[in-house]
């Protein structure tokens, strides 16, 4: 509510000021309804009043500040000298060299030194009384002090006056303003350019030692007589705004410190300051070089359309801005003179300015100044980079860059549209990781960065038609063909081979090639732990991605030591409860489901799903497949019920997530199958598994181990459902596949022979059955640990075989030490114990031991008689059996 | 320009002699003046120009510290008004030559001063006299209270009033200067 649709008279007033004096003697929480009553006839009257009442609490600081402004332009102009000879901590002033926004510039020099130095010193405007405050400032100063660069003033030293008053000691620079020097010497487009591309190498140093001008503007550039650029007040905006913060607990004074026109859309918005904010003033300053005029004419602006223009306009770029200056409307003849003369300082007529501007030069200038801080440079050594390859009338980079731009946000956009291929799949979750790391601020990452995302490029471009001459290019050709350029191409730079690599590796590792994925992901830790060092966190990522790997080959051991690491380091560096730490335990939680060691499984499940809930609204992904592994291993136990809630909540979360398209889904999917399954919902479940293959296909390609994995689990329903034929052919597509993903040495190989052994037997091809489960368990003898559950249940099948083939002797050892696999991880009375049980039975029934084959019959029966299928039918006809013949002794007797 | 001269043009103004104002202000005007370059140089200020400090101690230069309390709040309040005054003239004469010179198409000159959230002290000066249209008392309250630096008792004495009316004047003017300043 303004005053300027509120009109006043001094009835009206007068009735507002009784107004205003009878609420505010009132508690707040009763002034609403006496205002309302108070003037129940006119609502506007009651909405000024209320709007008085929220009246900024600051306005006394406003009002002084404005009026001690104004004093300052009235009384404040330097002039005389009587400063000279005072001393501020061990400087003696010699002569007031300026007003900076910060505060009066002063030109002194150590009093108490053998030789003499001299330098500037800054001093605040504000006096300092917060203890803390002045211990930030000091470690601020001491980052500062530790700044050198020939093109960076230094700062020596700083301090707080006797009366709190804060200041700064700084190299003096004997020099001239860096746009007053260029046109002092007349400097043509080149020897200006040459000056800005030695300021971005300034910027840039200061970047890599995560220092950030944020305030880059011509008064703040100095050159000396021998025409080096040198950079004044780096990271010092930051210094004078917390101690303006800190006195007056208002953010104002950043703003006053802040000239409206050379802030970026970020500081005008409030949003975080980073490397690209001094990228943005490197543009400016570029363009009023070159062009002589900023890119809209401040002085007839107020702050609000500055502020306008800086986040919400499109700004023209320098060339267009001289053409509108030279023949847009208004003050014509002015404007063309000004425009000459801007020209005739550069050496040049109007026209060639206008054209020397137009292309690169507009290109960087606009490149530069991009709303978006993303979209900017990626450095300053970037800038200047560009800034030589135009000096050199070398193509510039800048267009490239807003390419690899788009691209990126339309591979992002059309995430679902788009991935419609295991090409694309992969290479999302590439560009997902690029996009993260270009968020962060450090210069150095940023580079690698922008470098996997060019790579990238290349490979989209490889499957652009008229590159690929119509060859149709499968993801893998473009994975390998990525591989090996970055092996032979990048020897040199370690980080973003490493970088590459380890992309490429989760490329992979997310097509099911778990090899390659594996060794890249192997090499791009060892080149991160050269060049990054061991204590730099992509290292613990790296190890996670390795780990994650490793499992599916599998190398459980050295898995489980990557994952311990990686989950050392990220509790030490992140504390026990990030979300880093999450997903370490998630993979824990996947390994020692794997390996068959159901309880610490649990228990890392459980961990893993109580810290991603804490980040849900961020990791909603994350939460559900760790809802979904304990729903997995809860399965594993027995527990259906809470089984199907986790999944349930899974699958939920994806799709409220809009996720329906994420590998996950398809993994939910089969899960779900696997339970509707086991509790006896055979339509439901084949329905799920079906789905889950047609997902997969959809998302991650043909072959897949997801895929291998899903038609294991419907040839065991269709087992189920004695409709053995099509179950044999499932399964045996499965194993070809699994053989073909995963290479013939993997527990799943012997595990789909574990099956395809069941199905052989049961459609009465006895001989092929064992010779199938023999080669499943000489297989898991090589590769698992003695006393793997997989084992346990090959040999339980082995051991129903040798019964049907009255070969019960050799059934009994086998199914004797299969049980005590079991037992090892399953309470007795669990239906995979009841089955190696129900088998043991038989076998001493068949070998004419009935008092044994009684007591593991009657009990794995009834454990069986819940869980319907072919275990517990077989376990009947045994027990079936054995009461024939003892009626049959009985009878004999 | 002695002391006692300022005293007897302090007592002639109070009588009701206009020209004793117009005399007084610019040997007010000059001792700010000269007073607030050495504040603004000294170290001790720590540079922050306060008005406040300016007045009292221009009044304890041209008047001398042991005075009637009448004729202190009198001079405070004549001095707040200089201020205002003199920072205005400033202001406006500066904003004038600026538009007035037609020529400047773009200025390569750094802005010294000027945050959104800064008012200008025109739109003090402004939203002081709207004020004045509709409650003069109040509007003078303010002047006093931000360019004399005086405290609610001063005002009250050197309008004639009580310091309660003052305290009603200063609260609602401060709660209506903070709305506008916000809305310029």
């Amino acid at each position: 509510m303004s005053s300027a649709t509120f009109e006043l008279s001094p009835e009206r007033w007068a009735r507002i000021q009784s107004l205003f004096d009878g609420v505010t003697a009132l508690p707040a929480a009763k002034r609403e309804a006496w205002l309302s009553e108070h003037c129940g006839d006119d609502p506007a009257l009651r909405d000024y009043v209320a709007s008085l009442l929220l009246a900024d609490p600051g306005v006394d600081a406003t009002v002084e500040h404005t009026i001690a402004g104004a004093a300052r332009d009235v009384f404040g102009e330097p002039g005389d000298n009587e400063v000279a000879g005072e001393t501020i901590g061990p400087y003696r002033i010699e002569r007031l060299l300026g007003e900076g926004g910060m505060g009066m510039v002063y030109l002194a020099s150590r009093a108490d030194e053998q030789f003499e130095q001299q330098v500037a010193i800054k001093l605040g405007r504000h006096r300092l009384i917060d203890p803390q405050t002045e211990y930030r400032l000091r470690h601020e100063r001491q980052i500062l002090a530790d700044l050198d660069h020939p093109g960076i003033a230094r700062l020596f030293d700083g301090g707080t006056t006797n009366e709190g008053v804060p200041y700064i000691v700084m190299e003096y620079i004997d020099g001239v303003r860096i746009d007053t020097y260029c046109d002092l010497h007349r400097l043509g487009i080149n020897d200006r350019l040459e000056l800005f591309r030695q300021i971005c190498l300034a910027v840039h140093h200061a970047h890599q030692n995560l220092i950030i001008h944020r305030d880059i503007k011509p008064s703040n550039i100095l050159v000396t007589e021998d025409g080096t650029p040198k950079l004044l007040d780096f990271g010092i905006a930051k210094l004078t705004d917390a101690a303006g913060a800190a006195t007056q607990g208002l953010t104002q004074e950043g703003a006053v410190v802040m000239t409206p026109a050379n802030a970026t859309p970020e500081q005008i918005l409030g949003q975080p300051v980073t490397t690209a904010t001094d990228v943005y003033g490197l543009g400016l300053l570029l363009y009023r070089l070159l062009s002589g005029v900023r890119p809209f004419n401040v002085d007839s602006m107020t702050p609000s359309d500055i502020a306008r223009w800086v986040c919400e306009e499109t700004l023209p770029a320098p060339s267009v801005r001289l053409q509108r200056l030279r023949h847009g409307p208004g003050n014509h003849a002015a404007a063309r003179a000004r425009v000459a003369g801007i020209a005739d300082g550069r050496r040049l007529t109007e026209e060639r300015l206008v054209r020397r501007l137009r292309g690169d030069l507009d290109t960087i200038i606009m490149q530069a100044l991009s709303k978006e801080p993303a979209r900017r440079y990626r450095s300053a050594g970037a800038l200047a980079e560009d800034t030589e390859l135009h000096l050199k009338s070398m193509p510039i980079q800048a267009r490239r860059d807003a390419w690899t731009y788009r691209t990126a946000k339309f591979v992002r956009r059309h995430y679902v549209g788009v991935a419609a291929s295991a090409l694309i799949a992969s290479l999302l979750v590439a560009f997902s990781i690029v996009v993260s790391v270009q968020n962060r601020t450090i210069a150095a990452e940023r580079d690698t960065a922008r470098e996997v995302s060019r790579f990238l490029e290349d490979i989209f471009r490889a499957r652009d038609p008229v590159q690929a001459r119509g060859a149709n290019i499968t993801a893998n050709e473009l994975l390998a063909e990525g591989s090996r350029r970055i092996r032979q191409e990048l020897t040199g730079q370690p980080e973003i081979q490493s970088t590459l690599m380890a992309t490429m590796g989760r490329a992979y590792y997310n097509l099911g090639e778990y090899d390659d994925a594996s060794g890249l992901l192997q090499q791009a830790l060892d080149l991160g732990n050269a060049s990054f060092g061991s204590s730099h966190p992509d290292i613990a990522v790296l190890q996670n991605d390795l780990a994650k790997t490793l499992i599916r080959i599998p190398e459980y051991a050295r898995a489980e030591e990557l994952l311990t690491s990686a989950l050392r380091y990220n509790a030490e560096r992140y504390g026990e409860d990030s979300v880093a730490c999450a997903e370490n335990l998630f993979q824990l939680a996947e390994l020692h489901l794997k390996k068959g060691e159901i309880a610490e499984a649990e228990r890392y499940a459980e961990s893993s799903i109580a810290l991603y809930e804490a980040f849900r609204e961020s990791h909603p992904i994350d939460l559900a497949k760790a809802k979904s592994i304990l729903g997995r291993i809860l399965q594993v136990r027995g527990d259906l019920d809470r089984t199907e809630a986790l999944l349930l909540e899974a699958i939920e979360i994806l799709e409220r997530e809009g996720a329906s398209d994420h590998p996950w889904m398809a993994y939910f999917l089969q899960n779900l199958g696997v339970l509707q399954r086991s509790r006896g919902d055979l339509d439901e479940a084949e329905a799920s598994f079906d789905a889950a293959i047609e997902a997969t296909q959809r998302i991650m390609g043909r072959p897949h181990t997801l895929i291998a994995a899903t038609l294991i689990n419907k040839g065991s329903l269709l087992h189920e459902r004695a409709d053995l034929e099509q179950a044999e052919a499932v399964i045996r597509e499965a194993l070809a596949m699994h053989i073909e993903t995963l290479g013939p040495e993997h527990p799943m190989v012997g595990y789909d022979q574990t099956f395809l052994g069941m199905v052989l037997h049961d459609r009465g091809d006895v001989a092929g059955a064992e010779a199938t489960l023999n080669a499943a368990i000489d297989l898991y003898e090589r590769i698992l640990d003695p006393g793997h559950q997989y084992t346990a249940s090959a040999m339980t099948e082995l051991g129903a075989v040798l019964n049907t083939r009255g070969r019960s002797d050799r059934a009994v050892t086998l199914l004797e030490e299969a049980l005590a696999i079991r037992l090892k991880d399953y309470p007795p009375d669990h239906p995979l114990v009841a089955a190696t049980r129900a088998e043991l039975g038989d076998a001493w029934l068949r070998l004419g031991d009935h008092g044994r084959a009684e007591e593991l019959l009657t009990s794995s029966t009834e454990t069986l008689a819940d869980t319907p299928g072919r275990r517990r039918e077989r376990a009947r006809a045994a027990l079936e059996r054995l009461e024939a013949a003892l009626s049959d002794g009985v009878e004999q007797r | 320009m002695t002391s006692d001269s300022v005293t007897s043009l302090l007592s002639r103004w109070r009588n009701g002699d206009e020209k004793a104002l117009d005399d007084l202000t610019p040997l007010v005007y000059d001792d700010l003046r000269r007073i607030a370059g050495r504040f603004l140089r000294s170290e001790r200020s720590g540079h922050t120009l306060q008005t406040t400090a300016l007045v009292n101690e221009a009044f304890v230069k041209l008047v001398g510290a042991d005075v009637p309390f009448e004729d202190r709040v009198h001079f405070l309040a004549i001095a707040a008004r200089i201020m205002r005054r003199i920072l205005t003239d400033h202001a406006r004469r500066r904003a004038s030559r600026k538009r007035g010179g037609g020529l400047r198409i773009e200025t390569l000159d750094e802005e010294r001063v000027g945050g959104a959230s800064v008012a200008s002290i025109l739109d003090l000066d402004d939203a002081l006299c709207r004020l004045a249209e509709v409650d003069e008392r109040a509007s003078d309250s303010l002047v006093l209270h931000y360019f004399g630096g005086m405290t609610h008792a001063e005002v009250a004495a050197a309008l004639g009033v009580s310091p309660a009316t003052i305290d009603r004047d200063l609260r609602l003017g401060k709660a209506w200067l903070g709305n506008e300043l916000r809305n310029v």
